[in-house]
């Protein structure tokens, strides 16, 4: 807090800090504890079935038929979920340390681009999914976003692990 | 005797240098590998238990490759990490039920690779349905792998069960 964008209250960012859960995360000795086991269980279910299609459509696996793969993003989509509500838990907690934050931002920033990466797998090689059946080798565009899936996934964790070891500022 | 070799553990040069050098990137790894090794079990466990039956059992095993390389990684950065607080967590409480949790996960996910996805059934009807044994073998490896998760989170921040440490 001795940095001057830290010192100054900031008006939304002040009333995020007493909406009734950031109160509740900061008073409960357990809130936070319970919040970062939920945040691991959906960040598992979210980069676990991600990262068992991006490895089937690099050819790990490749007896796997990619469309029924698919049928588990349901999956992923509720540790997603989950996530995005810990995390708003953890960032009403104390929004100064998360928003004045480079790790954090960088989070933020890199879920987005996994999001668009995704996206353009959907849009530009998911309509020939149903073709990949067991032992089909995925197209050179497939393989290129699936790479990029999996390390920019282990980047969001990285750059999550690392918010409580870069100073907000 | 365990003591002091727990003392001298934590006193090391190696453990000084975990915590000042490498800790963030060690968590890092210890993450990521939890992600690979839980993420890859999540679905074959899933699938055993009857969702995306489209899923043939015996490709399956391919990704239990994987999951022992997100194994590795955690026993290596998990052991980094004991060096720091060895006595600590050698007395706790949560961390032995971490421990436990692992070794029984582990045991569970190699009993359904060998027994549901490499079985005469399996390979006869790759896309049929499991018997409730293989369920409940899935029930349970996914109750261990959670019951992990939760104890070494709460290890970062609570000694509970703590035994004759000062």
């Amino acid at each position: 807090m001795s940095t001057p964008a830290l010192a100054m209250a900031h008006p939304v960012l002040e009333w995020i800090k007493y909406t009734p859960i950031g109160v509740f995360v900061r008073d409960s000795a357990w809130a936070f504890p319970t919040l970062q086991s939920l945040h691991f269980i959906g960040m598992t279910m979210l980069v676990g079935v991600v990262g068992a299609i991006d490895l089937r459509v690099l050819g790990v696996a490749r007896g796997l038929p990619i469309h029924p793969l698919h049928k588990l993003l349901p999956v992923a989509f509720v540790g997603f979920g989950i996530n995005l509500i810990t995390g708003i838990f953890f960032f009403c907690h104390d929004p100064y340390v998360y928003a004045f934050n480079m790790s954090f931002r960088l989070k933020m920033l890199l879920i987005v681009v996994a999001g668009l990466n995704a996206l353009w797998f959907q849009l530009g090689v998911f309509i020939d999914v149903d073709k990949w059946g067991p032992g089909i080798e995925a197209s050179r565009l497939a393989k290129v976003i699936s790479a990029l899936s999996i390390l920019i996934w282990f980047g969001v964790i990285m750059a999550g692990r690392f918010i409580a070891f870069i100073p907000s500022k | 005797m365990i003591d002091e070799l727990l003392k001298a553990t934590q006193q090391s040069a190696f453990a000084n240098w975990v915590q000042q050098s490498v800790y963030p990137y060690v968590i890092t790894l210890h993450a990521i590998g939890l992600a690979t090794l839980v993420g890859l079990l999540l679905v074959i466990d899933l699938r055993v238990l009857g969702f995306a039956k489209a899923l043939p059992l015996p490709a399956l095993r391919r990704l239990m490759t994987v999951v022992w390389i997100g194994f590795w990684i955690n026993a290596v950065s998990g052991t980094m990490l004991f060096t720091i607080d060895a006595k600590k967590d050698f007395y706790s409480t949560l961390f032995r039920t971490k421990l436990s949790a692992i070794a029984i996960g582990l045991i569970l996910g190699s009993a359904i690779k060998s027994k549901v996805l490499n079985s005469v059934s399996a390979q006869a009807q790759p896309e049929g349905d499991t018997a409730w044994p293989a369920k409940a073998m899935a029930v349970a490896s996914l109750a261990c792998w959670i019951g992990a998760i939760i104890s070494g989170r709460l290890l970062a921040y609570f000694t509970y069960g703590d035994v004759g440490v000062e």
